[in-house]
């Protein structure tokens, strides 16, 4: 168990380090306190050094070995804490919080770190159990490693059985980047602590974010929530606990998001959104979609129309400008990560796989899109609202609350509220489009409906806190007014 | 006068709160309780190698036999895989096919569709010298050396392939 553990935090560590070392280059995540900065680091991180990997070996043909993964992530670790060094007077003033908001917040600190404890700890004592996880993502993983090349014989001649060859693998690179750092035998699953570590990141980033735009108390219990939710922690197919590809893509799409609609803008912080973004679409085909979601997000309140309301104060022309500017350096990013993904796609022949690019030519998108929703609408609702075992009756009560707390959507609260639910759309619209062209749309439902609310989460627990802000705003005012003292940092 | 009296609270947002605070009450505990059995778990098999703890999850047999397949195919190795067992949502070949990996494999499909031997000779790379055959999620798999499996399809008619 010694063993198994230590393994596995070297393995989060490999990740974790570089990436909180790589914060410092950015003004937004230097603003973030450091009891949630890791949140975003670890995600950097991965992105950077699973990313660097990726390029490093489909381009430039270098060995998956242990000298390229351990250079890179020293290398970007002495960057970062060489700009740390550098920007060790740039520190953010940050307002301390009551006491009693203090005892909440820690109460909420413990539930998210006992659930990723758990994780943790299954992590370290269990095989890797779940569907997707075995048959795509950990595959790939042992095929990239024997050969150290994201090229495998395996994956490019078509004669062999592989599932989903084109899928990207990032999440593989990163496997593979702790299973060789680790010295890892055939059976040992190190890397299980890599997906782990992904619950805590996703709840240190919806804290951070609810307590910038609802306050301190809805961003407690929000995160409390998520942490709370089976289908995101333990659930073996699909949620943090299990070697899917969705929920570390639900933390990359979910971030970018949160670093593209804050209201401190520099382009650096487009730098690391784009990263975020980039990392989205070499991890999973969807998240390329997703991540053009993320940049309409961003530049929704950038558009004359939106911003002309009456409620919504006049924006300066500087700072229109550096917003522009923040979504190009996050689009260029995001461009070359794509570029990145065709390359190496096309190297690889097709098979076993649903291809739904050519689903989405052959078959008519419209009007089936239309005509199968009341065929789809039964499974979908009944995988939303009353799978209990899997979300304990949440989606009931996240209606509730975005019903009483309407008012999120009106005033200056629409000029984050609105492209929020934009990003929260987002992962449901790509199902929607999947279940349009599928043949058998009712039995993908039951296995990916819930995967896609899961790539959501993120800006729809954003979402609700607001929500929640304003539900606590009407029903208790005295301890709105208490909140709004202590909580907000940022407006939107 | 109208000022000393209190709007009414809206119910709705009670009502919001309420079962947000019945939701959290619910569903917080239930996970840390999993987390706890979790941590447990971890504490009583402490010092179990990878081998007993895919045995104990995935049954001794069937961790047995994977484990001497793998000293038969050679990592760079290839093999012709087999469902022996068809059914519906069945993962037998996928979980096969990750225990064997990175020894690369051929998928020929169910035993029971084969259909001519010749025609499927055609069909298997010289490279997999090995057929496993898959009988279920976590059921024995079974190694056979390819020439020897040529053989036993020859004499068996179609309708009879059960890859007993």
């Amino acid at each position: 168990m010694g063993r198994e553990l230590i393994a596995c935090l070297a393995g989060v560590a490999l990740f974790a380090v570089p990436g909180l070392a790589l914060t410092s280059f950015f003004p937004a995540l230097r603003s973030v306190p450091w009891t949630r900065r890791p949140g975003y680091g670890y995600l950097l991180g991965v992105a950077a050094v699973a990313g660097s990997l990726y390029a490093m070996s489909a381009v430039l043909d270098v060995p998956l070995r242990r000298p390229a993964i351990l250079g890179t992530a020293a290398a970007l670790t002495i960057a970062g804490l060489v700009k740390m060094w550098l920007t060790r007077t740039d520190r953010a003033e940050h307002r301390p919080l009551p006491r009693r908001a203090r005892a909440i917040v820690l109460a909420a600190a413990l539930a998210g770190a006992g659930v990723s404890a758990g994780l943790l700890a299954d992590a370290v004592s269990e095989p890797l159990l779940g569907w997707d996880g075995r048959m795509q993502w950990a595959a790939q993983a042992r095929y990239i490693r024997f050969e150290g090349s994201v090229l495998p014989i395996a994956m490019t001649r078509g004669q062999w059985f592989i599932n989903h060859p084109r899928y990207p693998v990032l999440l593989p690179v990163a496997q593979v980047a702790v299973l060789e750092v680790t010295g890892a035998g055939e059976d040992d699953v190190f890397f299980r602590g890599v997906y782990a570590a992904f619950l805590p990141a996703l709840l240190l980033v919806v804290y951070d974010g609810a307590r910038r735009w609802a306050g301190w108390l809805p961003a407690a219990v929000t995160a409390t929530a998520a942490a709370g939710l089976h289908f995101l922690t333990f659930y073996m197919d699909g949620g943090a606990i299990s070697g899917y590809s969705d929920f570390p893509l639900a933390c990359f799409y979910g971030a970018a998001v949160v670093l593209l609609l804050r209201s401190q803008v520099t382009a650096a912080d487009g730098v690391a959104a784009g990263l975020l973004l980039g990392a989205a679409c070499l991890t999973k085909n969807e998240g390329t979609i997703l991540a053009g979601f993320a940049l309409l997000a961003g530049a929704l309140p950038l558009l004359p129309r939106f911003r002309r309301r009456r409620e919504a104060p006049p924006v300066p022309r500087r700072r229109l400008l550096l917003k522009g500017s923040r979504l190009a350096a996050a689009a260029a990013l995001l461009l070359t990560a794509l570029a990145l993904f065709v390359h190496w796609r096309t190297i690889i022949p097709n098979r076993h796989d649903e291809g739904y690019s050519e689903l989405v030519r052959e078959e008519s998108l419209w009007p089936d899109a239309v005509v199968r929703l009341p065929d789809l609408a039964g499974e979908v609702l009944f995988r939303t609202f009353l799978t209990w075992e899997h979300w304990t009756g949440f989606w009931w009560v996240y209606v509730v609350v975005l019903v009483a707390g309407w008012r999120v959507f009106a005033g200056r609260r629409g000029a984050l509220s609105r492209p929020l639910a934009l990003a929260a759309l987002g992962p449901l619209a790509v199902a929607w489009g999947a279940y349009s062209v599928h043949w058998q749309p009712v039995e993908l439902i039951k296995v990916t409906w819930e995967r896609f609310l899961v790539q959501a989460s993120i800006p729809a627990l954003l979402l609700f806190a607001l929500a929640l802000g304003a539900v606590l705003k009407r029903a208790l005012p005295g301890l709105a007014g208490r909140l709004a003292r202590s909580g907000h940092s940022e407006k939107p | 006068m109208q000022a000393m009296t209190k709007p009414p609270r809206p119910w709705l947002p009670l009502l919001a709160l309420a079962a947000f605070a019945v939701h959290l009450a619910v569903s917080v505990p239930v996970t840390l309780a999993r987390s706890a059995r979790a941590a447990r778990r971890m504490v009583d098999t402490r010092g179990e190698t990878p081998s007993e703890s895919r045995a104990r999850t995935f049954g001794p047999g069937y961790v047995k036999a994977i484990e001497e397949i793998r000293r038969a195919i050679p990592l760079d190795g290839a093999y012709l895989l087999i469902n022996g067992h068809p059914g519906e949502e069945e993962g037998g070949p996928l979980w096969v096919k990750f225990d064997l990996a990175p020894r690369r494999a051929v998928y020929l499909g169910n035993l029971r569709d084969l259909g001519n031997v010749d025609r499927l000779r055609r069909r298997m790379p010289r490279a997999a010298r090995w057929v496993v055959i898959v009988y279920g999620d976590y059921a024995t798999p079974t190694l056979i050396e390819r020439h020897r499996f040529v053989d036993q399809l020859r004499d068996q008619p179609r309708g009879e392939r059960h890859g007993s």
